[in-house]
């Protein structure tokens, strides 16, 4: 304990805190995760089936969701969040704190997300939908068996990448009163130039981005044959 | 072979139509502008035929095969199957009429996260069998195509041919009435196509299913086949038995594809220059008790020398077909009479050079 006193000194002697920020990260970006995941899968599977040629053409469906993510993905996340305040008080009842940086960590990263699971879902060799549709599977048995199981290993490299940026997201909306880690950083280590407080914070995201990626690689190697 | 149905063959001893185009017509939209894909398509498919379809990329074969168990819809006539119309079934009827259609892709199109035994089991999922009959069913299918001891691998670590056995076990997996083949062997060597298409022949025996074969190669038709269509551009050029359309092959795409198949269209090219007597000729012999001794009677009745250049022998199901291209020496009158005494012996003969002489 004395080495890393002397080596984080502003740090050590707020430690509650520290582990306080850490957890409200780890919390953000676990559920916020989590909800992007469902909603980033929904909007794939959207893409997926009703783009040009797909299971389910539909090209208003397709057209509505194409443009609504690219609209979303074009804007910078701070101005997002800071634009959003007046939703997230509506929807969450406060702006601040890890209740208020959850919802729009939710809006920020799920068009990111869904692109990138699209990305998963399209590297589904259309022969094997033709094979299952050819053997009298329904839509939805396709969707489940083959384009959502054959692309485990895609989703799972997708999923690392987004949390990697969410991470970084984590951090940005620590600016606007988000909580966590980001607002550590910003309260000591920038505003109050404590250099320890910042460094302490990029070892933590460092660890955060190691676990993330090695659990994607588990993931991804575990079910590529 | 089964009781043919009520409808089409009553009253006849041929096996029943299975399958029956109408003057099918496919068009694509292609940037604006409708390209024909099929175009008056008119052919039977029976009971218990191994019946091919083969044309150049391009020609409608798949298209027309996708047609069977409606992947693809048509723009026009209709297609019949075991007696329903295709264009006419709803979406349910449609998948439970396509579980009684197997088929089989070039690329085998396995799952790669399932292993040999789950692709098997994957067609079966609907069927209704408890978790142990599938399991039972499954170890008959590999069984049937000799992969059982594969059956934890996973499609990766296969050969080509052990990929398409298993895509073939899969696609039996609910004892289809109809076998579709979707240049199931193009992706396979010379070997392998060899053992691929013997196990398709054996099952249609076994099983006495249907089996609808694309291909671009005349050898895979020669080989398994007992009828072909030749699709040339959306339409049938020429649709008649095998036997007969290398006998006597009609359109001038159905010659091209098998002169390019036997060694006989080879031969054609490799003929050297003719003197000012002499007749390059292709001979093709149909019936069994016709041969080469038909040559010496010509050249000692005839007086005239004739130069065998090359000969060959090839199998179409059971019936040999002989071919011979051979050079006749002498003068144009007795040329003539030679070829006449070939033909009037029910011999093919085709002039494939005459010097002006």
């Amino acid at each position: 304990m004395n080495f890393l006193s002397t080596l984080f000194p502003d740090v050590s002697v707020r430690m509650d805190e520290f582990y306080d920020c850490t957890v409200e990260t780890l919390i953000m970006v676990g559920i916020v995760g989590l909800v992007s995941f469902v909603l980033s899968l929904v909007f794939a599977v959207i893409l997926t089936t009703t783009k040009p040629g797909g299971l389910s053409e539909n090209t208003a469906v397709y057209q509505f969701f194409d443009k609504l993510i690219n609209l979303f993905r074009s804007i910078p996340f701070i101005i997002l969040a800071t634009t959003m305040i007046p939703f997230t008080r509506i929807v969450m009842g406060t702006a601040i704190g890890l209740k208020g940086a959850i919802f729009p960590l939710i809006v920020g990263i799920t068009p990111f997300f869904s692109r990138q699971m699209e990305s998963a879902l399209l590297g589904v060799d259309p022969g094997l939908v033709e094979a299952a549709v050819s053997m009298g599977l329904s839509k939805p048995q396709i969707v489940w068996r083959v384009y959502l199981r054959e692309s485990i290993a895609q989703i799972a490299k997708v999923t690392s990448i987004t949390i990697v940026n969410l991470l970084s997201m984590t951090a940005v909306i620590g600016v606007v009163g988000g909580g966590g880690l980001g607002d550590f950083a910003i309260r000591y280590g920038f505003q109050r130039y404590m250099i320890d407080a910042s460094i302490a914070v990029v070892l933590v995201y460092l660890v955060f981005i190691y676990i993330a990626e090695t659990a994607g690689k588990l993931v991804i190697a575990r079910t590529s044959h | 072979m089964t009781a043919p149905e009520s409808t089409a063959s009553v009253g006849t001893s041929s096996p029943a139509t299975i399958i029956e185009f109408d003057n099918v017509s496919k068009v694509y939209d292609v940037d604006g502008e409708g390209r024909k894909a099929l175009d008056g398509v008119t052919l039977a498919i029976h009971e218990g035929d191994i019946y091919g379809i083969i044309g150049l990329s391009g020609a409608g074969k798949s298209t027309l095969v996708r047609t069977i168990n409606g992947i693809e819809s048509v723009s026009g006539g209709s297609v019949r199957v075991e007696g329903k119309e295709i264009g006419e079934l709803r979406p349910k009827e449609l998948r439970g009429l396509r579980t009684r259609i197997g088929m089989i892709f070039q690329n085998f199109n396995l799952m790669p996260s399932r292993t040999v035994a789950g692709n098997v089991e994957f067609p079966l999922r609907n069927s209704g069998l408890s978790k142990q009959e599938r399991a039972q069913r499954v170890a008959e299918l590999l069984d049937l195509v000799e992969l059982s001891e594969h059956s934890d691998k996973f499609p990766a670590e296969l050969s080509g041919g052990q990929k398409q056995r298993v895509a073939i076990a899969r696609a039996l997996a609910n004892n289809p009435d109809i076998l579709l083949s979707d240049e199931a062997t193009s992706a396979l060597d010379p070997l392998t196509t060899e053992a691929i298409l013997a196990l398709l022949k054996n099952l249609q025996a076994k099983l006495g299913i249907t089996i609808v074969v694309i291909a671009h190669q005349m050898q895979v038709i020669k080989e398994i086949c007992n009828r072909v269509a030749v699709l040339e551009h959306g339409t049938v050029v020429e649709e008649n038995d095998v036997y007969s359309v290398f006998a006597n092959p009609q359109a001038d795409l159905t010659k091209q594809f098998i002169a390019n198949t036997s060694a006989l269209g080879q031969g054609e090219n490799t003929a050297t220059e003719l003197a000012s007597d002499e007749t390059l000729i292709k001979m093709q012999y149909v019936d069994q008790n016709v041969s080469e001794s038909l040559i010496s009677t010509a050249s000692r009745q005839f007086d005239v020398d004739i130069d065998i250049r090359f000969a060959e022998v090839s199998q179409i199901g059971s019936r040999p077909l002989g071919g011979i291209i051979a050079v006749i020496k002498g003068s144009a009158e007795t040329r003539e009479k030679v070829i006449g005494y070939f033909r009037s012996r029910s011999v093919n003969v085709e002039v494939l050079e005459a010097s002006r002489a």
